[in-house]
């Protein structure tokens, strides 16, 4: 999509100074400022499967090792596995390459849900071994809690919920105040296969990296198992600096709508390129293309001046002063220049101006052209009002929005 | 009509009148074939079996120099498929946009996954099925699907909703036969 709209030939320019497009970029109207996915916080509000769309708590996650119970992978070739049933038995088939269970000699089972899969036949030792060193733990920060003050009694609400563990960890810690040292054996070392091992042992179907990946515990002589489908996680993001959450999705998977958005997009001009650029040619003027569109919910006031120098295109045109209404009030006549009185823009359209800028290309810019734009916008402050619309303002407050800049990179090959 | 131009489908095949077909083709009894297929068979006659299904788009072109191209029984050509293969046997599912090859063949239970390829050099053995955008292919164990109620359902419900080839074939003949 953002390939169809050209979003990725403009780079906005985030508050903490990174480059990135339009869609990837939200906004927070309490700090008032851009944010990316770098200087935003994520954080995993869904697991689901990304196949039957079944949700699962935190806890029932990490029991399922974080994997559907009911869906299948072919392990061939990453299809869905659909069940055929026969005497009442089902076995799992591929219908894109006819790889089906029976093939991994697997009996058929009276449903779908857990198929066996390889588990790690050291489960039960790493088991004593990741204890044995929780112990150590243990032993070894004892000392340092008892200096801190800190006593196990410091644990609040936050961990009750035990949304990461916690009180497991707790509980562990109170069981384990005497703990008890047993080395763990150490793990006999085994003969390393040799390669005429392997080459025996070897059945004739070569495997993909990704059919190793997808089950790395089969070992080669062994046939391939159904794959069960990973879980995914829905992401809301939170602004870091206020902590408030900038984007939400509606409960339930199946939904697509948001519950709180506050994407860039209803903040920031949207500018695209409105047609390819020409050949560039030294020291020849191009004309560049742009359409800038208001979608906020406000006027706004947006200064566009091109930069030069810096590895940048040299741009001839001077900057200019929009005055964009808002979306809303798109059917009010815009204000402002028109378009047969000036060279620059090309027409005006509700929201919506295009711009021709003239860029004069030099040998260095041939390589990669990129034109540097800086644009100084501002709100006429309805924006403040509705962010604040919990409280109520006093009428000196309504001040306008403050102003906010940023670069722009637009590639211009 | 000429002799080169002899299209033969039996009483019980059900050919849709948007079919394309061009040359000797003969279609055996309890065939489905859906609207806007094409049987090119101007370079050489196409033999079609008993009980095949050929889906919307596909194309059957006889690409040899007067080689006869021959299908079995119980195929199902996807829609959007094309097929030059010399010979292709029985109870093979040929997917979506797949492609046979001028002078490939294929034997018997083998099926061609969506957007496959089966080469002209190569010559498919019994069960082998072709799969991945790198055309991989194995011999599998698991027989394909080829049930008799689609195809039972599309002889029936196909009429309904469609000109048949058949019938204004019949007409024509009938008054090419009164003329004579
Ligand atoms: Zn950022
Ligand atoms: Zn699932
Ligand atoms: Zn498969
Ligand atoms: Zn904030």
């Amino acid at each position: 999509m953002s390939e169809l709209l050209q979003y990725s030939r403009i780079k906005y320019e985030c508050t903490c100074g990174k480059f990135r497009t339009l869609p990837d970029l939200v906004f927070c109207r309490y700090c008032f400022k851009i944010k990316c996915d770098d200087c935003s916080l994520g954080e995993v509000d869904n697991i689901f499967c990304p196949r039957c769309l079944e949700p699962s708590s935190v806890p029932e996650a990490r029991l399922k090792k974080h994997k559907c119970a009911s869906c299948n992978d072919c392990p061939k070739c990453a299809n869905v596995l659909s069940a055929r049933t026969e005497n009442d038995n089902v076995y799992l088939v591929c219908q894109y390459c006819r790889w089906s269970s029976r093939e991994a000699n697997q009996e058929d089972q009276e449903n779908t849900k857990s198929w066996p899969t390889k588990e790690n036949p050291l489960v039960n030792q790493l088991g004593e071994v990741t204890a044995y060193m929780k112990r150590l733990e243990l032993i070894e920060n004892a000392p340092k809690d008892l200096k801190k003050g800190k006593s196990g009694k410091a644990w609040t609400a936050f961990h009750l919920k035990d949304k990461f563990g916690f009180q497991q960890m707790v509980d562990k810690r109170k069981k384990a105040l005497a703990p008890e040292m047993n080395p763990v054996d150490a793990h006999a070392p085994t003969e390393a296969p040799t390669l005429e091992d392997e080459i025996k042992e070897r059945t004739d179907d070569l495997r993909t990296l990704d059919q190793i990946i997808m089950q790395p515990l089969i070992n080669i002589s062994e046939p391939l198992l159904p794959v069960q489908v990973p879980l995914a996680g829905r992401v809301q993001v939170r602004c870091d600096e206020c902590e408030r959450t900038l984007i939400k999705r509606d409960f339930g998977v199946t939904t697509f709508k948001f519950k709180i958005s506050s994407f860039a997009r209803q903040f920031v001009p949207d500018i695209r390129m409105s047609r390819p650029v020409d050949d560039l040619k030294v020291g020849e003027t191009s004309h560049v293309f742009l359409s800038i569109t208001n979608l906020s919910s406000s006027a706004m006031d947006l200064t566009i001046a091109p930069q030069s120098g810096n590895g940048f295109i040299q741009c001839s045109s001077d900057p200019i002063q929009l005055l964009l209404p808002s979306s809303r009030a798109s059917d009010t006549a815009a204000p402002g220049v028109h378009a047969d009185q000036s060279d620059v823009i090309v027409f005006r359209q509700h929201n919506r101006v295009g711009l021709r800028l003239d860029v004069i290309p030099t040998e260095m810019d041939l390589s990669s052209p990129c034109l540097n734009l800086l644009i100084t916008y501002c709100q006429d402050g309805s924006f403040r009002l509705s962010s604040a619309s919990d409280k109520i303002l006093k009428p000196e407050e309504t001040c306008p929005d403050p102003i906010l800049s940023a670069n722009l990179k637009v590639d211009l090959r | 009509m000429t002799e080169t131009s002899t299209v033969s489908i039996a009483s019980s095949a059900i050919v849709c009148v948007e079919a394309d077909i061009k040359g000797e083709v003969i279609i055996k009894e309890g065939c489905v074939v859906h609207p806007f297929v094409v049987f090119d068979a101007t370079k050489g006659p196409i033999y079609v079996g008993e009980n095949n299904i050929f889906e919307e788009y596909a194309v059957i072109r006889n690409n040899s120099d007067g080689q006869p191209m021959i299908i079995g029984d119980w195929n199902i050509f996807q829609v959007h498929s094309k097929s030059s293969a010399k010979y292709v046997g029985s109870r093979n599912v040929i997917g979506v946009h797949a492609v046979l090859e001028d002078g490939c063949s294929v034997s018997d239970d083998c099926s061609v996954g969506a957007k496959c390829t089966v080469f002209s050099h190569q010559n498919l053995e019994p069960s082998v099925s072709v799969y991945a955008a790198t055309n991989l292919s194995r011999t599998t164990k698991t027989p394909n699907m080829t049930s008799p109620h689609q195809i039972e359902f599309l002889r029936k419900i196909l009429p309904s909703y469609h000109h048949l080839y058949g019938k204004k074939k019949a007409v024509a003949t009938a008054s090419a036969s009164a003329a004579q």
